[in-house]
């Protein structure tokens, strides 16, 4: 028996959902470039938010003190984050996805044996992973090259209401593609809804932020939280009730 | 049976669960009440909308599910006002089906409706073994193209474990392991399609026409490799395909459909009389000595001219001698196998 056959020996044995991350893995993340695609919208929203706020925008040298900059900063954060967001749960979950289930790609990997609980299951887990490195990675290259300030405190915050409103987003995305089967049409009014959506949560930034920018909004953060994981809960029970074809 | 039709799979839990038809009580629940004991007054007591004919339907359920490879009762299944399956009911004990009809007859749609990836429009489906123990060959798999052969194997070995018999399939299907599943031909899919069988320990095959697009050779290959995998892994079988050798083969019964309806349910160990096929050269003659010994034949017209179709019998041998005797020729008598023999029977 070689070392490789002990390796895989070792991964059946102490893996028993690895059917599910295998189908995640290939359908979502096939190569590394994936993977880094998931990363890049992050850290292109966050550098051409800071380069567009710090040269193009008046209002920036009439600022009167270093909060108000760095609660501009944090806006800016916030903003990038979501369109970030917004761009991978586009390419991945409405497009990608609906791609997938309508080839019949994702219904071969449930013939295989796979669980459709499951396999949701490690799907949202891997977004959320890579979705929280790009949150980290805008974190540091807001800190580091745009001379952002976050305390720990801040910090912490801002990584779990950027989880929330990722699941947030996620969520939509996921029961828009559950209820429209084209593609094209999903994406529109998906990104329609975020439009709108955006436009309410700028101006609940602005009312939940005092100007130090440090209180953040307890209330938008739950509600991100509950109403996400409300819209990824109606998703699944449409998608363990939908009829997912072979081709 | 007519118990048992007091479940349903009610659309409104349309996630595998059974109800018991006017309410809504889960059969699940019921069942787990009866394995655990439960007096049927007790049970009867806790679920006042109950009767003990729907106790009954549970037990009948219960013990289906135990001894059959699969059941369905009243299973309807529509697609856009096309009926695919009609209120098909059937449960069978044994180990290998095969379901044979023409296109369109429900073959297909009765196996996405046993893997749960469609969902009966009324009545019930159960298959009584865990999804990760089934094997399926869709009769057009999206394989995953992007993985090289090597890597697709490797995946099979991961998610079910190694092959268990000795054999190199790589070598035998001539699959090179840097291929890309994509760039393979149609047959060559087929056979990357039918590796999953073959790794770790199956306990229901399901194949939907598992041998389309190979050539002869690789073809008579590959179901020597099928049988040797089912009796090495004692693995239940369901069989969809239009080649009658493959269901002889295989099925211990057969399921004829047409149009989403039961045709037939032919069990193949059954002593289907053998019948005949003859080609004369002189038809009527020949048939006008099986009229005098009154021997019950029936005709067909086949490309090489009429021919008769009949059990071999003692007056069929004096007709036939006495239609040599007078210088005729009689060119072929062959062999109609059992289940052809049935399918003329259930045509006629």
């Amino acid at each position: 028996m070689t070392v490789n056959s002990l390796k895989l020996m070792q991964i059946k044995f102490n893996n028993k959902d690895i059917a599910e991350k295998i189908a995640v893995r290939y359908l979502f993340f096939r190569n590394p470039i994936a993977q880094i695609i998931m990363i890049i919208p992050f850290f292109v929203s966050y550098t051409f938010l800071n380069f567009y706020q710090t040269e193009l925008t008046p209002e920036l040298s009439t600022l009167k003190s270093f909060s108000q900059l760095n609660s501009t900063y944090i806006s800016n954060f916030v903003f990038g984050t979501h369109i970030a967001v917004l761009i991978t749960v586009s390419i991945f979950i409405l497009f990608r996805w609906h791609l997938h289930r309508n080839s019949g790609a994702y219904g071969y990997w449930l013939s295989l044996g796979i669980s459709r609980m499951r396999f949701l299951m490690y799907a949202s887990i891997y977004f959320l992973i890579y979705s929280t490195i790009g949150i980290i990675i805008g974190m540091v290259m807001a800190h580091f090259y745009f001379g952002a300030y976050f305390s720990l405190a801040m910090s912490i915050s801002l990584i779990i209401q950027m989880i929330g409103n990722t699941i947030l987003i996620l969520g939509v995305g996921f029961l828009i593609t559950e209820f429209i089967s084209n593609p094209y049409v999903s994406v529109l009014l998906f990104l329609t809804f975020n439009a709108i959506f955006m436009s309410i949560e700028n101006n609940m930034f602005r009312l939940y932020f005092s100007t130090d920018g440090n209180i953040l909004s307890v209330f938008a953060t739950i509600s991100s939280y509950a109403f996400g994981a409300l819209f990824m809960a109606i998703g699944i029970y449409q998608h363990n009730t939908a009829e997912i074809d072979l081709r | 049976m007519e118990n048992i039709s007091r479940l349903i799979r009610d659309p409104s839990i349309r996630s595998g669960n059974l109800a018991i038809k006017g309410t809504d009580i889960l059969v699940a629940d019921i069942e787990a009440l009866l394995n655990a004991n439960t007096l049927d007054d007790q049970i009867l007591n806790q679920y006042p909308e109950l009767t003990r004919l729907d106790l009954d339907a549970v037990r009948d359920y219960i013990r289906i599910k135990k001894e059959t490879l699969f059941s369905c009762v009243n299973l309807t299944k529509e697609y856009d006002n096309h009926v695919a399956i009609n209120n098909l009911t059937y449960s069978t004990k044994a180990r290998s089906i095969g379901l044979f009809g023409p296109n369109g007859s429900g073959k297909s749609t009765l196996i996405k409706l046993l893997l749960e990836l469609h969902f009966p429009s009324d009545g019930v489906i159960e298959v009584n073994i865990d999804k990760s123990d089934i094997r399926v060959v869709p009769d057009f798999p999206i394989l995953p193209e992007l993985m090289t052969v090597d890597e697709w194997i490797e995946t099979l070995e991961i998610i079910y474990g190694y092959p268990i018999l000795n054999v190199d399939f790589q070598r035998e299907f001539n699959l090179d392991g840097s291929w890309l599943l994509k760039n393979l031909s149609a047959g060559q899919t087929r056979l990357a399609a039918l590796l999953p069988i073959f790794y770790g320990r199956p306990e229901l095959i399901v194949l939907d026409e598992p041998t389309n697009f190979m050539d002869a050779f690789i073809r008579d290959k590959v179901l020597k490799l099928m049988k040797s995998q089912i009796n090495k892994s004692n693995s239940k079988l369901i069989i969809a395909s239009h080649r009658i050798d493959e269901i002889n083969l295989f099925a211990e019964r057969v399921l004829m459909l047409h149009n989403g309806k039961l045709l037939a349910d032919i069990a193949m160990e059954d002593d289907i009389q053998l019948k005949y096929n003859v080609l004369v050269d002189d038809f009527d003659k020949f048939t006008n000595h099986l009229n005098k010994r009154r021997v019950n034949f029936e005709t067909e017209v086949t490309s090489l001219g009429e021919t008769v179709i009949l059990a071999i019998t003692s007056p069929v041998w004096t007709s036939m001698k006495q239609y040599l005797e007078e210088g005729n020729i009689i060119y072929s008598i062959s062999k109609i196998d059992k289940l052809q023999s049935k399918l003329k029977e259930v045509i006629n």
